[in-house]
């Protein structure tokens, strides 16, 4: 309606009042857009970049390090001999260079081993899938040597995790290494001479600039939580989808609790009981639902723990158990709008209270339901304190305990936390563009109330 | 519906099991609602009598004990202190702002739905990121705040760790995620009568008059509930600046929720967490009434 009237007629004092408008919300979502930008250009940094004093707006380019190491001059050995030597030989390659050029951006190394003109190895890893190895994996807590990387089988666990390829007859694999060759070759070439003595010879490096590379960290982040907590083995095999899983579960718990007791619970106050009584029993929902959470979260956990619901998920799902008396209130205000005749209708025919209810008013309540299933969602998407208090085990965390812990975990990486942060707005972002229209509406909606 | 009870009861007999039957429905609802929420109340009050044990629960009795020792600590009044100034920030720094937002939003003829969308999607972020995104901007090293102040000439600060900065900082965040409140007072604006609007246009009422003598008049009442909601949420702050510092440093951002938390979960004080939990029941609650006198008074 404001828009008709301000193209027919702009005043001065409208046209000022417009332009400020535009002025200040263009600057406001520049401002609500900054956290992103820095959320996923943080992300992208490596671990060392993103300590860097001062920081930088953007990550540095992908790069990508190929070594090549030939055994031709071993002179005849077994097949079993070659392939463990080249194992030793991939991950002195491999954590060397890592804890050598922290500052390089190296974000995948390739290693091939040659004999006789054939490759025979080869081995490729991401820096974060090695990063996860050296500080929860393998090497957890141990530095980057040569003693240290290839004792006891080790280095044998390193390459079962890494993966590698190794045929005598030759892979299909050819290294392509530049003429000129790479500004790494002396300091590699003494490295491998000496401080990470490698049994073959170094012949050369190649380096390129590979930024999918940056995009395939997340995918590192995303496995940060199996490797922290190696230990649970839901954890250990599902990471984060773990934590999706109890978040959705929580909320979709909440959802469906919330639908059937809210209507259930309107249905009766509306249709079957008198209105000062449904006035009184509405009151007493709303009621329960002000109630502060601070003021009762610690008879709350006295009493659940009593009854052996704590660490499980009977804690975490029964505060859902009860009416909120705001949903049984736009659920009343809902079911008193349907006309009477189609109750006095259906029960002429005999139809019990039931069935009304389930065949008259929640087929017409479709619009409140998408109301009440997007209100769930905000409001327990941010849910942390109850979670975070009854649940011990890492199985049972929901996205944002998880989060918290993990960030409050001091031998995790920024970036690794930053890229799992990414990881959970995405689908926040997804879900406000395909549904800020009910989002619009279901708040229009529940604003009767004010 | 009262003639449908009315043909109910000129049924003799079938009447009361018709007059039961919708009790019947009800009363898991609010059995579950007492036992769940109400009982809660009771059972805090009840352990607030006692030096609670829980292991073998109750403990020794101790009437009033409780409040009394609570009350003589400092910590305890600091904790107040703390819930207020952070209420104090609430209402200066993200209540007003929705509000702005909004009263613009109205005004803009294109890129009002690409806009709104885009202030809704900082409120649905989840607090966990949020913090971590934040604690890292505040950074006193690696952070960009520092940063932004020394690009302008200013002496960098410890930001959360500082306890004179540390409400604010967890405090700002909020600046950019009222969306939902957003939505709210929009749609209370696109809902004023279009008759008020088109007349008063007759008379002269444009631009920011119209803002001024038209718009917040009318959605004055929306603007004081969501004041009191705002009261009533501050006053229970809990998870954000728990996430944030766990009340730190040095106790600067214990909020009364903290407090309670501390209380039992640090100090295993049962007993004197309940207490607090019942005062700040009781001043949420006194609060809650004023409201609910407000309202009904509107609609008198």
């Amino acid at each position: 309606m404001f828009r008709k009237s301000g193209r027919l007629k702009l005043s001065a004092s409208d046209r000022t009042l417009k332009i400020t408008a535009y002025i200040f919300t263009a600057l406001f979502a520049l401002l609500l857009m900054y956290p992103f930008f820095y959320t996923v250009s943080n992300s992208a940094k490596d671990n060392v970049k993103i300590y860097d004093v001062p920081p930088k707006v953007m990550p540095e380019a992908a790069r990508s390090l190929s070594i090549v190491l030939d055994y031709s001059g071993l002179g005849t050995v077994g097949e079993e001999q070659l392939l463990d030597k080249m194992k030793r030989d991939n991950i002195l390659a491999m954590f060397s260079t890592l804890s050598e050029y922290p500052r390089d951006s190296l974000f995948e190394i390739k290693t091939y081993g040659v004999r006789d003109g054939k490759t025979v190895f080869y081995s490729r890893a991401h820096k974060m899938k090695l990063e996860l190895q050296r500080d929860f994996g393998v090497y957890q807590g141990s530095a980057v040597k040569k003693e240290v990387l290839l004792y006891g089988d080790r280095y044998v666990k390193a390459n079962e995790a890494i993966g590698y390829e190794f045929d005598p007859a030759g892979l299909n694999r050819n290294p392509d290494l530049p003429k000129s060759g790479s500004k790494y070759d002396s300091r590699l070439l003494s490295m491998f001479a000496d401080t990470y003595k490698t049994e073959g010879a170094y012949v050369g490096s190649d380096v390129t600039t590979k930024n999918a590379l940056l995009l395939e960290s997340y995918r590192y982040y995303f496995q940060l939580p199996s490797y922290v907590y190696a230990n649970n083995h839901i954890i250990a095999r599902y990471s984060f989808m773990a934590f999706w899983f109890n978040t959705l579960l929580v909320i979709g718990w909440a959802i469906l609790t919330q639908a059937v007791l809210c209507s259930l619970t309107a249905f009766v106050i509306s249709r079957l009981i008198g209105r000062k009584a449904g006035n009184a029993v509405l009151l007493y929902f709303l009621g329960a639902m002000m109630i502060p959470f601070a003021s009762i979260m610690l008879p709350q956990l006295v009493m659940y723990k009593e009854m052996g619901f704590y660490n499980n998920y009977a804690a975490l799902l029964l505060p859902f158990l009860y009416p909120f008396g705001f949903f049984v209130y736009l659920f009343k205000g809902f079911f008193d709008r349907i006309p009477g005749d189609y109750f006095e209708a259906a029960r002429m025919d005999g139809a019990s209270n039931l069935y009304l209810y389930a065949k008259i008013c929640m087929p017409l309540s479709k619009p409140i339901l998408s109301l009440i299933v997007l209100q769930t969602f905000i409001g327990n998407w941010n849910d942390f304190f109850w979670a975070w208090m009854v649940t011990e085990k890492q199985n049972l965390w929901t996205l944002n305990v998880a989060l918290y812990n993990l960030s409050s975990n001091g031998s995790t990486k920024q970036n690794f936390i930053m890229g799992l942060s990414v990881i959970m707005i995405i689908p926040v972002i997804l879900l406000t563009a395909f549904s800020s229209k009910q989002l619009k509406q279901s708040f229009a909606a529940s604003g009767v109330k004010g | 519906m009262n003639r449908l009870l009315h043909a109910g009861m000129n049924a003799g007999g079938y009447s009361l099991r018709r007059k039961l039957a919708p009790w019947l429905l009800l009363a898991p609802p609010i059995l579950l609602t007492a036992w769940l929420k109400y009982y809660l109340i009771l059972k805090a009050f009840y352990m607030s009598l006692f030096d609670y044990d829980p292991i073998h629960a109750p403990g020794p009795f101790v009437g009033f004990d409780n409040y009394a020792r609570m009350f003589s600590t400092q910590y305890y009044w600091d904790a107040w202190n703390n819930t207020f100034v952070f209420l104090f920030l609430t209402l200066i720094m993200t209540f007003l702002i929705p509000i702005l937002q909004a009263l613009f939003l109205n005004e803009l003829i294109r890129w009002r739905h690409v806009f709104t969308t885009l202030y809704i999607v900082p409120a649905l972020i989840p607090s966990a990121v949020n913090m971590v995104i934040w604690k890292w901007i505040w950074h006193p090293d690696y952070g960009v705040a520092n940063r932004i102040l020394l690009f302008f000439g200013g002496q960098p600060q410890a930001w959360l760790s500082d306890p004179s900065f540390t409400k604010f900082c967890i405090i700002f965040p909020g600046v950019l995620g009222g969306g939902l409140s957003v939505l709210l007072y929009l749609s209370a604006i696109q809902g004023i009568s279009s008759d008020i609007v088109e007349s008063s246009q007759l008379d002269g009422c444009v631009g920011w008059k119209r803002i001024r003598y038209i718009i917040l008049p009318n959605i004055r009442f929306l603007i004081f509930i969501q004041l009191v909601m705002a009261v009533i949420m501050t006053m229970q702050l809990l998870d954000t600046p728990y996430m944030y510092t766990s009340g730190g440093p040095g106790g600067a951002s214990t909020t009364m929720g903290i407090y309670i938390y501390n209380t039992f979960q640090q100090d295993f004080n049962y007993g004197r967490g309940s207490a607090a939990s019942i005062v700040l029941l009781f001043v949420i609650a006194m609060m809650s009434a004023i409201q609910m006198k407000m309202d009904r008074s509107r609609r008198d």
